[in-house]
């Protein structure tokens, strides 16, 4: 066995939404805390491919975990997202029934809400849903408002979450797979390539292989079945198309798919439901387009009129069971986090306040979780927010501010010269467009592609065709 | 060049894009006697397109000379600076309002100008991958020409060693060219169309100099790779059969679109065809005081084109200067069938003779003519030189003189 590198307390793998947001709740005491993530970013896994949405979870199994993890995670991540500037609307939804069924069902999912907690939903008429919402399609019998639903950008808050908790001394590791764990007397040791590490509690949130993880400490608890989401990003011209989020109403045959608009001034189509065999597929498909296409035109005919500007597909981490499987085993010093589907978004800081009280029924010294936020913000990236580009008083103290480098997203060159100079910094254009949203536009590239390449490949130091993916 | 400033607060005409469109109705402008003339453009370099187009052809219709895209582009600015025409580079139009106050962010800060006239011509891009939904992974080495040519002419950064390229319009060669000179092979081009839209032997030239086959009737269907492109499947539109090549970089060329989102923003009306704004004969739109040209309005011309429709619309804008109509404009709509993709101007007013027609086929066309009618009426019939789709045409607008007010729209349709 290699010798160990460090010891640390707390181990956390997976460094998604729900990692971060552990880690940054289990910071700040007398405790080490580690943060293990595989890949070169954060949130590079399920985390960084959903629908964004800042959900109430109305239609969660009421009396669930989940149920009450997103009820107390909604109001933190509301709070949350305030304080550190993360651009985040309350647009409210409603969920749309387009036939008798439908309707029918409408009843039972505000009761549903209302055992969940979410007690202001409110069932409406065709005309009604047509006046919020007048560019729906033909055949709206009616529907069910949620005013509490809301959009979020979720790159960010994995990233606040993980700059607090470097911030409160958590060490991260990126680019740092587990390879297998083994036990030595008071602690499990890591195997990395960089060699072992020794932690003496160990979290487990490595999302789509958290079964795997589960499985290198002896336990079998659950079986991580990806479940491929494709979703289609609408021109920005589009978003005057609808004020707020609509929803399919789910029934036995299909879940259905939503449209909504993002925090980045686009519309959002999706997502499709494929359960798959690869944890590493995410391909988009020709039929998953086609299909939600042909849905799109149902629900809003005139978004066709409108350009894609981005396809991409994520994995839910599903499970054979309906419930988060959130299991401490106090004996065996380890917590397992798995099953965190499509909730875990809005879920994050409750999931971690829950994980936090169970290390300390088991008599971990965990801190109180007061002055977590410390005055930290983000860079503004949605609509809502004053962009640098915008403001005056930023452009005047650095000039690189009022520099547009990506046209499309309204991109400055400030912007993505800090994103690669940031505490936790972007190590590849994939970080770089998630930390400002440059070539993430409807040109993709056309205007500004070889301008950005070149200011990030200097400011990283790196050769340009490093960063266009030869390995 | 500069950038914008106080001095430049009430222009008689802002030009927003300094391509070949903004700079030769700049040059005219001030030929025509106009005061104050300031283009706006928002790369750091004025030019437009051709500044990264490394190849002769341009200038072979305004300058009479057949320069390199880079050279035309700094005659162009040459000229217009000499004539006293004000470009501010690095400098963006977020919004034009109602009255024409228009926002200009640059590194020097947020400037309100309030211009007279404005004319567009921030010019056309390509549909890059994720419009066209080709499906897939999304690794790197997927390109657009426009963002090809920047990477090999401007950045000499190296591009991959095996391309795919995708359309067989007059810029995908050019992206075989590009790629050549990068040291890229080209393994093949492929079109869904039955046949090649540049001109003549343009495919013999480019499988006997670059040995690239061109796959007719062959559609991209998935995109293979994790981090970088590895290979790409292609089917054949009319046996099905699907194969798979073996490549590191995929080119996406022409299909253009109007990079319109200021019109747009600026509740200029929209022509759901070109996806431009909407222009009356002289270049008007459907605000007061805003014109719009060149390839913003007519997706994709040849610079020539478009710097030519940038002059018209500059004399018309001088017209209006000078000489502002007080008569009430009478407007006829213009219209196309299915067999025509686009058509502009999209109005004719009455009374005011057309130049030319601009319009662009669907589909490869047996049929030869082009037929101009108003209700019952024929007004003119051209021959056409080629049906290509997406590829240039035009005909003389004579017949504009013979439009009526009452008899409806003016159509226009290909016929045998």
């Amino acid at each position: 066995m290699n010798e160990t590198e460090a010891n640390f307390d707390i181990a956390i793998i997976g460094g998604g939404v729900v990692g971060c947001a552990i880690a940054r709740e289990l910071s700040g005491g007398s405790l080490t805390v580690a943060l293990f993530e595989s890949s070169s970013d954060l949130g590079n896994g399920t985390s960084k491919a959903n629908t964004a949405i800042w959900h109430t979870g109305f239609d969660t199994v009421p009396g669930s975990l989940e149920s009450s993890l997103v009820h107390r995670g909604y109001e933190k991540l509301g709070i949350f997202a305030e304080q550190t500037g993360i651009a985040l609307e309350r647009t409210g939804a409603v969920l749309v029934a387009w036939d008798e069924e439908q309707a029918a069902a409408l009843k039972n999912l505000q009761e549903k809400a209302l055992a969940n907690g979410v007690v202001d939903t409110e069932i409406i008429s065709a005309e009604e849903v047509i006046r919020r919402e007048p560019h729906l399609g033909e055949g709206v019998q009616g529907g069910l408002v949620v005013p509490g639903e809301g959009i979020i950008d979720p790159w960010s808050v994995t990233l606040a979450f993980a700059n607090l908790a470097v911030l409160r001394g958590v060490k991260l590791f990126r680019s740092t797979p587990i390879l297998g764990i083994t036990e030595a007397q008071d602690r499990h040791l890591l195997e990395t390539h960089q060699g072992s590490y020794g932690a003496r509690w160990l979290i487990n949130v490595a999302g789509l292989y958290s079964d795997v993880i589960d499985r290198m400490i002896g336990h079998e608890g659950f079986t991580i079945t990806p479940r491929r989401g494709q979703l289609l990003v609408f021109d920005k011209l589009a978003r005057p198309l609808l004020s707020g989020i609509v929803l399919p109403v789910p029934t036995e045959r299909t879940k259905g798919v939503l449209v909504s608009p993002t925090v980045w001034g686009n519309l959002l189509l999706g997502p499709t439901a494929e359960d798959l065999d690869d944890k590493g597929d995410t391909r988009s498909t020709s039929d998953g387009v086609k299909a939600l296409l042909a849905d799109g035109k149902r629900i809003l005919p005139r978004l066709m009129d409108y350009d894609v500007t981005a396809v991409y597909a994520g994995l839910r981490a599903a499970t054979e069971h309906r419930d988060y499987q959130i299991t401490s085993y106090p004996n065996e010093r380890y917590v397992c986090v798995g099953g965190i589907r499509s909730t875990g978004l809005t879920g994050s800081l409750g999931i971690a306040e829950y994980v936090a009280e169970l290390l300390r029924s088991a008599g971990v010294e965990i801190p109180s979780g007061k002055g977590l936020e410390s005055g930290f913000t983000m860079p503004p990236l949605g609509e809502c927010q004053i962009r640098p580009l915008q403001d005056p008083n930023k452009i005047s103290e650095d000039p690189a501010y009022g520099t547009v480098l990506c046209h499309c997203e309204q991109v400055s060159l400030g912007e993505v010269r800090d994103a690669c100079h940031a505490m936790i910094a972007a190590e590849n254009l994939e970080g770089v467009r998630r930390r400002t949203r440059a070539l993430n536009g409807r040109c993709q590239g056309f205007y500004c592609g070889a301008e950005v390449v070149d200011v990030v490949a200097r400011e990283l130091g790196t050769a340009p065709e490093s960063l266009m993916g030869f390995q | 060049m500069s950038s914008v400033g106080e001095n430049q607060a009430s222009p008689d005409v802002l030009i927003v894009g300094a391509g070949p469109a903004g700079l030769s109705a700049a040059i005219e402008l001030k030929k025509r006697g106009v005061a104050q003339v300031v283009v706006i453009e928002r790369e750091r370099e004025a030019g437009g397109v051709p500044r990264h187009c490394f190849h002769p052809g341009f200038g072979l219709q305004d300058l009479r000379r057949n320069l390199t895209g880079p050279n035309y582009a700094q005659r162009l600015v040459s000229k217009a600076q000499d004539l006293g025409v004000e470009i501010a580079t690095s400098s963006t139009v977020n919004a034009i309002a109602p009255d024409k106050t228009t926002r200009v962010t640059s590194p020097h800060g947020i400037l309100d100008l309030h211009p007279r006239f404005v004319l567009l011509t921030t010019g056309v891009r390509e549909r890059p991958r994720s419009a066209r939904l080709v499906p897939g992974t999304r690794p790197a080495g997927v390109f657009t020409t426009g963002q090809l040519q920047q990477w090999v002419g401007l950045k000499k950064f190296p591009v991959g060693t095996r391309a795919l390229v995708v359309g067989a319009e007059h810029i995908s060669f050019s992206a075989v060219q590009t790629l050549r000179h990068a040291g890229v092979s080209c393994v093949a081009m492929v079109t869904d169309h039955p046949r090649h839209q540049s001109l003549w032997g343009a495919s013999l030239l480019i499988r006997a100099v670059y040995q690239a086959p061109l796959l007719l009737g062959t559609e991209l269907i998935e995109i293979l790779g994790t981090h970088r492109v590895e290979g790409a499947l292609l089917r054949n539109v009319a046996s099905g059969s699907v194969e798979k090549i073996d490549v590191d970089t995929i080119v996406f060329t022409g299909d253009w679109v109007p990079d319109a989102e200021l019109a747009y923003r600026s509740a200029i009306e929209i022509s759901p065809l070109t996806r431009g704004p909407m222009v009356e004969s002289d270049g008007r739109t459907s605000v007061d005081q805003i014109f719009a040209a060149g390839n913003l309005v007519q997706p994709a011309e040849t610079a020539g084109i478009a710097a030519r429709r940038g002059t018209e619309a500059a004399m018309h804008i001088a017209n209006q200067i000078y000489q502002p109509i007080v008569a009430q404009r009478i407007v006829i709509p213009l219209e196309c069938d299915e067999s025509l993709l686009w058509v502009t101007p999209q109005r004719l007013v009455l009374n005011e003779e057309l130049e030319r027609l601009y319009f662009r086929t669907r589909l490869f066309s047996s049929k030869k003519f082009l037929a101009v009618r108003q209700g019952d009426r024929v007004l003119g019939r051209y021959r056409l030189r080629h049906t290509s789709p997406n590829r240039g045409l035009s005909v003389p607008g004579a017949w504009s003189k013979d439009v009526e007010k009452e008899s409806g729209p003016v159509r226009i349709a290909l016929c045998d």
